[in-house]
């Protein structure tokens, strides 16, 4: 197969003679010229066949072409057809694309929860699927995972095709330790009266049944043995005492509250490519408040996950409407509240008593709680030694 | 005169050079035109001369201007001054 191309002539005519002339005249380089009965037959380049035509068509030659194969008619024949080579070349820029992306995080040694800390940890530092591989700096990488994983005691990265290999070896477990060590003090958290006092370590400073004031201190880590022996300890015990809690509840007549609108719930769906999401749908949502809820169904190759899949993302719209209270509404509301309350702070708490003062006026509902109660109060405070 | 001629044309190199190899090829430099060329015979116009090439299975290839080459089983080789053919 010639580069430029070559054609094979078959020309019938009289005027054989002229032509050979002509051909001779205007440098028309030919090979395998051989004439029998008034037919030539031979071969010239594919740019000499043009001036062999003119010269056929002035002569009123009969002339027959035939293109052998070359690299200019494959050119030819593929430039036909676009397709084929906007195939090619999307191939090519599609495999050069992905054997430079991150594709797949593989991460040898430890257990999933490492990998997932891992692929996390890659994640703030703007490694995810799609970035693009020869930008990645492994060495700062593994040095900064190094120092801010606590799990990963050595680590090495390298990319096999779009493929990030990270090579882990997990830092051994160790044993639980106290870090409570240092001698220290317990004090009173806030202001109350001592109703009962355990002592683990430490010596109790307070009496039972005495007031103390917030800061004060009820054990002693300074432990004195004889006159001119002391000790520093650690104090542990609870230290409960009595004192009041007030808690305000408010309900206002008329308020602003969340409503949602499931009946009106919808969802859309997105072409999730690597970090890119394509929106599959035309219509735009209108400027109400939704509530989303995201789901990734990601597509597998022989059991690799890839970075492509369908997002559904549900959206359910809401709105803050307002809301009018009736008083026995809002006074409901308020012990509501009131329960919340105590269920979620005072749950440490034993309540013994409490007083409760509601007022109504023309914005709403007021409930005022005065709680006595037996709470441990006490609080560990270091002692600074020289 | 005739030999002042031949003097000048071997001067600047305008004679016709004429190579055989073996019955095979044949190579004529410096000619002027081709006059026939069919599978017996070629007839080339050099200068001042007309070459014959007699053959079986004669094809001309003519690869640069100026010359003429001639393959295929080739018998006789003829050189007639122009003007001078009977």
């Amino acid at each position: 197969m010639s580069v430029f191309g070559k054609i094979r002539f078959v020309i019938k005519g009289d005027n054989i003679s002229r032509l050979l002339k002509l051909i001779f005249d205007e440098n028309i380089t030919c090979a395998g010229l051989s004439e029998n009965s008034g037919t030539l037959t031979g071969q010239c380049s594919l740019k000499d066949s043009y001036p062999l035509e003119r010269a056929c068509i002035d002569l009123d030659l009969e002339y027959e072409f035939q293109e052998d194969k070359s690299l200019v008619s494959a050119v030819r024949w593929l430039w036909g057809r676009k397709g084929i080579l906007v195939g090619a070349l999307v191939g090519t820029l599609l495999v050069t694309f992905l054997s430079n992306t991150v594709l797949k995080i593989n991460v040898i040694g430890g257990d999933e929860k490492l990998a997932e800390d891992i692929v996390d940890f890659l994640e703030t530092k703007g490694v995810t699927y799609g970035s693009f591989m020869p930008q990645l700096d492994f060495f700062d990488l593994e040095i900064s995972m190094k120092q801010e994983l606590d799990q990963v005691a050595w680590v090495g990265m390298y990319d096999t095709g779009g493929t990030l290999n990270v090579d882990v070896v997990p830092a051994t477990e160790t044993p639980n330790v106290s870090q409570h060590r240092l001698p220290s003090d317990l004090v009173a958290a806030r202001d109350g009266q001592i109703v009962r006092a355990e002592v683990y370590g430490g010596q109790l400073a307070v009496p039972v049944g005495s007031g103390v004031h917030k800061g004060q201190l009820l054990v002693s880590g300074e432990v004195k043995l004889s006159e001119d022996k002391t000790v520093f300890r650690r104090s542990v015990g609870k230290i409960y005492a009595e004192y009041t809690d007030k808690a305000v509840f408010e309900c206002p007549f008329v308020s602003e509250r969340k409503i949602v609108d499931e009946q009106e719930a919808f969802k859309q769906k997105y072409l999730s490519f690597f970090s890119l999401d394509i929106p599959l749908f035309t219509s735009s949502p209108s400027d109400e408040l939704y509530q989303t809820d995201e789901h990734i169904s990601k597509l597998s190759f022989l059991g690799m996950k890839l970075p492509v899949g369908i997002k559904t993302v549900n959206c359910t719209p809401y709105e803050f409407r307002p809301v009018r209270y009736t008083r026995k509404q809002a006074t409901a509301e308020v012990y509501k509240l009131k329960s919340n309350y105590e269920t979620n702070l005072l749950s440490d708490c034993e309540i013994k008593d409490s007083e409760e003062h509601l007022t109504v006026d023309e914005t709403g509902v007021k409930l005022t709680v005065s709680y006595t109660v037996v709470s441990d109060i006490a609080l560990e405070k270091e002692i600074l030694l020289k | 005169m005739n030999s002042m001629v031949e003097k000048i044309r071997k001067m600047f190199y305008m004679n016709s050079c004429i190579s055989v190899l073996d019955n095979k090829q044949v190579l004529v430099e410096n000619c002027k035109s081709l006059l026939e060329c069919n599978e017996i015979l070629v007839r080339i116009v050099a200068a001042g001369y007309i070459v014959e090439v007699w053959g079986r299975g004669l094809t001309t290839n003519n690869y640069s201007s100026g010359s003429v080459m001639v393959k295929g089983e080739i018998q006789s080789v003829s050189v007639t001054k122009r003007g001078e053919r009977k």
